[in-house]
């Protein structure tokens, strides 16, 4: 069943189709907090603040956009208003990708292409990374555009830039 | 970015290690969500009707309250903004009787003073005529506003005001 009829049926007093849509969404929407933000703590009361907001306007939701474009722009809206009043985000992806290939196989080229991605990475805005991670998930740019109250033009423009950075250590995995 | 490098990057987060949120996350969101369940809006004939019925009553009470306050004009406080030309050309503010069929003739003076100049108070004149006018300052970016006395106004008759002058912006605000 389509998360936007999920959503109507939730609206329509279906509490079970409500646990549909948490049980498909809750995963990705956390990591996607989790990898802008380093405390664990604050990440569930956001989440906790964007499900609420779901929850709340379940009767007002308009199947305009896409479901899942829709919860992550409330996410997207969270996060920044968190970072507006307790300061600049944290990159919780570097450590991620340090501890994924930490625990495979590990050569000396590897370490240093490694090296080489995490400085990178380093390098990226706030909105960079946010934009790679929202490409990661599956987004489109025009879906990304519209989560981050961006232009589309903005957020090729941020992936470009991001591409440039990582491009020597995109082989890592292969 | 290449499809082929975010499915790379795919492959590799795909192996975290990072946690999602905590059974007690899901759990308090849960009970929320079963909590507030939206009350289903059942159509129902009775329904429609009594939307209808209260459409209507507000329809003939707002017509019955517009005839029972005909004489009340609500005027807000309009600001003009003009922009005089580099001859520094006096603005002028007039207030029309837009029913008038006639056009101003729109005036444009020298400048004099940078003063806002009243003329006497307006009066409810004769159609096609200048009620009254101001003179504004000439200054780059000219701001001013006028307020209207509503009980000197009449009514019964739609107003306008325009700002008028050599390259000037010209708005137009109506009332009734």
């Amino acid at each position: 069943m389509r998360d936007e009829a999920l959503m109507a049926a939730y609206a329509n007093g279906e509490a079970m189709a409500f646990e549909f849509l948490y049980r498909r969404h809750s995963s990705s929407l956390f990591l996607f907090l989790r990898r802008q933000m380093d405390n664990v703590a604050i990440c569930e009361e956001l989440a906790h603040d964007t499900w609420l907001a779901v929850i709340n306007q379940a009767s007002f939701y308009q199947p305009s956009a896409k479901y899942k474009t829709w919860l992550f722009r409330i996410a997207h809206n969270r996060l920044v208003d968190h970072w507006r009043k307790h300061g600049s985000s944290s990159n919780v992806l570097i450590e991620e990708i340090s501890d994924v290939v930490g625990v495979t196989e590990d050569t000396v080229s590897q370490g240093i292409e490694l090296n080489e991605l995490l400085e990178n990475l380093k390098s990226l805005s706030a909105e960079q990374t946010e934009t790679l991670i929202l490409k990661i998930e599956g987004f489109t740019h025009a879906e990304i555009a519209e989560i981050t109250d961006a232009k589309q033009e903005t957020v090729k423009s941020r992936l470009r830039y991001a591409t440039r950075h990582l491009r020597v250590s995109m082989e890592l995995s292969s | 970015m290449t499809e082929q490098q975010i499915e790379n990057l795919q492959k590799l987060l795909s192996r975290s290690t990072l946690e999602g949120g905590s059974k007690e996350l899901d759990e308090r969101i849960l009970q929320a969500s079963r909590e507030r369940v939206p009350t289903p809006v059942r159509e129902s004939w009775f329904s429609i009707y009594s939307a209808m019925t209260a459409g209507a009553l507000a329809v003939i009470l707002t017509i019955g309250l517009f005839f029972a306050m005909g004489h009340i004009v609500n005027v807000e406080e309009p600001v003009f903004v003009a922009q005089p030309d580099e001859s520094n050309t006096t603005v002028k503010a007039q207030i029309v009787d837009q029913k008038s069929s006639n056009s101003v003739n729109h005036q444009v003076d020298r400048p004099k003073k940078i003063q806002i100049v009243p003329r006497p108070e307006p009066q409810p004149a004769d159609r096609n005529k200048i009620l009254f006018e101001y003179t504004l300052p000439t200054t780059d970016s000219l701001l001013a506003s006028m307020v209207f006395n509503p009980g000197r106004v009449n009514a019964t008759r739609n107003w306008c005001v325009f700002v008028v002058g050599a390259n000037c912006q010209r708005r137009w605000m109506n009332w009734h």
